[in-house]
């Protein structure tokens, strides 16, 4: 028998807490680099103001958060443990399986396209669920941040009529470290409502018509699968878009000069917007000199009422009326 | 600034005069009277940063007259040239 030990030095304490609790069912995945460090999930309040205002953010920013749609199907994918077992019938774990899940989501075609340009990126996942609990792992200096994990998105193919497996977009998530999925999970209380966790559109600006000197129509559209169909968003934000302030443009080379819009009306024949520049800068630019056009950041958009909308610019180009 | 439904730079409006507002927001289809007024409006909010100067609404100063005036300075005999505290100039052998 050993007269030397190190048992106690093995494993760790297991005292259990009452009350403590569990991962329930996944109901949002959320993708994005967000850190949210002790004042962010120090209340619940705090939390879920600074993971929507991470929604918020724009296209680029390293701590942007892309909410996916609610879950309708959880399909659990996690590697079995290799094993192995001695000649006398000794089992070994060799090896232990990397959590992985596929979950169907019900989307139509304009989502999934956004949601396949995920498609085999290494991201961080925190995972809404359905305790209203957001899971996530806690990080060498204490933040809240998300677990690694592959994505890839399957695209639904048209329904066959006998299995319903058919009706799914299905988005496979293979973490990338089962120490980090286990044993450095975290997780904040919330009570948001699933409605609350919804990723921003994109707006894609578009030059209408011929312009007059400095004068030019801009529109701003949502890109839609059907030909013909895309939303236009003169129909949801007229009054809020005709603002100078939720606009910018920019010449130059890299566009790195700024261009003074001096007014944005309505124009509810064409449903766009007229676009003012200051004259005398813009008769100054070359014929067929680049001018970029686009909206201030979302977070911006949100604070003038145009909600849940990032824009992305339209080059035009300065034409002398003859 | 929102004017009968138009957004106006006001930042860009404030830097500018009246008539250079006039001219570049006269294809918005307000009245004459609307622009100025909408003009007028974003002024008091932003302040004139125009740059234009004013003429002084105060009654210039008359130059002053009589009164005594500053004595000439003149220079003592032999300051010019370096000397030591007797008086003595240097570099006599």
């Amino acid at each position: 028998m050993s007269i030397i030990s190190l048992c106690g030095n093995v494993g760790a304490n297991t005292g259990p807490i009452k009350c403590d609790i569990r991962r329930g069912v996944p109901k949002v995945l959320m993708l994005g680099g967000a850190s949210f460090v002790a004042n962010d999930y120090a209340t619940s309040a705090a939390f879920q103001t600074a993971l929507l205002a991470s929604i918020n953010l724009a296209t680029g920013d390293s701590g942007k958060i892309y909410p996916f749609p609610e879950i309708q199907n959880v399909t659990n994918n996690t590697e079995a443990n290799t094993t192995g077992t001695t000649g006398l019938g000794f089992q070994f774990i060799l090896r232990e399986g990397k959590p992985a899940y596929t979950f169907g989501v019900i989307v139509g075609s304009n989502q999934e396209k956004q949601l396949r340009k995920f498609n085999n990126s290494i991201v961080p996942v925190f995972t809404f669920d359905s305790a209203g609990n957001v899971w996530g792992k806690r990080d060498v200096n204490g933040n809240f941040v998300g677990t690694e994990a592959l994505i890839f998105v399957a695209g639904k193919p048209f329904s066959d009529g006998n299995s319903v497996d058919t009706e799914y977009t299905n988005v496979t998530v293979s973490f990338l470290s089962a120490s980090d999925f286990f044993d450095y999970a975290a997780f904040v209380n919330t009570d948001f409502n699933i409605g609350d966790l919804e990723g921003l559109y994109d707006a894609q600006l578009y030059e209408f018509g011929a312009n007059v000197d400095n004068v030019h129509k801009i529109g701003a559209k949502v890109i839609n699968s059907q030909l013909g169909k895309d939303t236009n968003l003169f129909d949801y934000f007229a009054d809020e878009l005709a603002v100078a302030g939720l606009w910018e443009a920019h010449t130059g080379a890299d566009f790195g000069t700024s261009l003074a819009i001096t007014s944005i009306a309505k124009d509810t024949v064409n449903k766009v917007w007229t676009v003012t520049f200051s004259s005398v800068p813009y008769l100054a630019l070359a014929d067929g000199a680049k001018i970029r056009v686009r909206l201030v950041s979302p977070t911006s958009l949100k604070a003038g009422s145009v909600v849940q909308v990032e824009g992305f610019p339209v080059i035009i180009a300065k034409a002398n009326t003859p | 600034m929102k004017y009968n439904g138009i957004g106006f730079n006001g930042q860009w409006a404030s830097s500018v005069t009246e008539d250079v507002f006039l001219k570049e927001t006269k294809h918005l289809g307000l009245s004459t009277a609307e622009l100025k007024e909408a003009y007028k409006l974003i002024i008091a909010k932003y302040g004139d940063n125009s740059g234009v100067s004013k003429k002084s609404s105060q009654p210039k100063r008359s130059p002053r007259s009589g009164g005594r005036a500053k004595p000439n300075k003149t220079v003592a005999p032999g300051l010019q040239q370096g000397t030591d505290a007797g008086g003595e100039e240097k570099g006599r052998e």
